[in-house]
C-alpha cells in the first residue's frame, strides 16, 4: 500500500520532470500520482512543467514552406469572401 | 501634431498583420491537432474569424490576438465534437472518448502569452542548459541518448535538464509577478 506523503514536496520538482520525460518506472509513477492527487501545489507545478515541455516541443515542429504559401494565398483570397 | 499624424496613419491590411505569424499559427495548431490536414483547417478557420473581426481589432499585439483566436477556435471545436458524441450514445467510439477525458482542451493548448514569455526564458538559458533542452525536449532523445551525444554521464544530463527547466519556471513566475 502506498501513502500519498511517501514522497516529500521538495522531491517532486525533480520527479515530475522525470515522469514527463517518460523516464520513470511504473512503481515510481504510482507513488508520484498518489502524491499529486492530494497535493495541490505540487499538482500545479506538474501543470507548469507540462506546459513548458509542450511549448519547447512546439519549437521543433517542422513547417513545410508550401503550407505557409498556401495559407498566405488563403489570406489574400479572404477579400473575395 | 505628432498625434494628428499618427491618427492619420493608415491601418495595416489584414494580410500585412497576419502574414508574419502564419508559421507560429501553424506550429501552435500542429501542437494541438498533431495532423497536417487538421492544422491547416484550424489555421484557415482562425484566419477567417480574425479577418471578420479585424475592423474591431485595435492593432496591438497581433500575434497574441491571432493565437488567442486559434486557441479558442480549437477549444470550441473539441467541445462541439464532445457534445456530438454525447448526443449519440450508440456510437461505438463513445465509450473510448468519454473515458479518455484525462486531458481537457485547455490542457492541450498553449496560452499565447505563456509562449512568448517562454521564448524569452529559453533564450536566457546558458548554452550548456539550452543544449540539453534541445536534445531532450525538441529532438525527443532519452536521457541516455543525450548523454551519449554530449559524452557526459546520464546524471549530468538530468541535472542540467532539471536546472534548465527550473530556471525557465522561475523566470516565468517572475515575469508573471512583474
Amino acid at each position: 500500500m502506498f501513502f500519498w506523503n511517501q514522497i516529500k514536496c521538495e522531491q517532486t520538482k525533480y520527479l515530475i520532470q522525470t515522469y514527463l520525460d517518460g523516464e520513470m518506472s511504473q512503481k515510481e509513477v504510482i507513488k508520484l500520482t498518489k502524491h499529486l492527487e492530494r497535493c495541490t501545489p505540487c499538482d500545479k507545478d506538474r501543470y507548469v512543467y507540462m506546459k513548458i515541455k509542450q511549448s519547447l516541443k512546439m519549437r521543433s515542429i517542422q513547417v513545410n514552406p508550401e503550407v505557409i504559401n498556401s495559407l498566405h494565398n488563403y489570406v489574400r483570397r479572404l477579400d473575395e469572401f | 501634431m505628432a498625434l494628428e499624424n499618427n491618427q492619420k496613419l493608415k491601418k495595416p491590411t489584414f494580410e500585412e498583420i497576419s502574414t508574419p505569424y502564419l508559421e507560429s499559427l501553424y506550429r501552435s495548431a500542429w501542437s494541438m491537432t498533431h495532423s497536417d490536414a487538421d492544422s491547416q483547417d484550424l489555421v484557415q478557420e482562425t484566419l477567417l474569424k480574425a479577418y471578420k473581426a479585424y475592423k474591431n481589432f485595435d492593432g496591438r499585439y497581433p500575434k497574441a490576438w491571432l493565437l488567442t483566436i486559434l486557441r479558442n477556435t480549437f477549444i470550441n471545436n473539441v467541445r462541439k465534437k464532445q457534445a456530438q458524441l454525447l448526443d449519440n450514445p450508440d456510437d461505438p467510439f463513445n465509450e473510448i472518448n468519454l473515458s479518455s477525458n484525462l486531458e481537457t482542451p485547455e490542457d492541450i493548448v498553449i496560452d499565447p502569452l505563456f509562449e512568448e514569455r517562454l521564448e524569452d526564458s529559453y533564450n536566457n538559458l546558458s548554452p550548456d542548459y539550452r543544449q540539453v533542452v534541445d536534445l531532450v525536449d525538441l529532438d525527443g532523445l532519452s536521457y541516455k541518448e543525450a548523454a551519449q551525444k554530449l559524452d557526459v554521464p546520464v546524471g549530468t544530463v538530468m541535472s542540467r535538464l532539471h536546472r534548465a527547466r527550473n530556471n525557465i519556471k522561475n523566470q516565468l513566475e517572475r515575469s508573471e509577478e512583474a
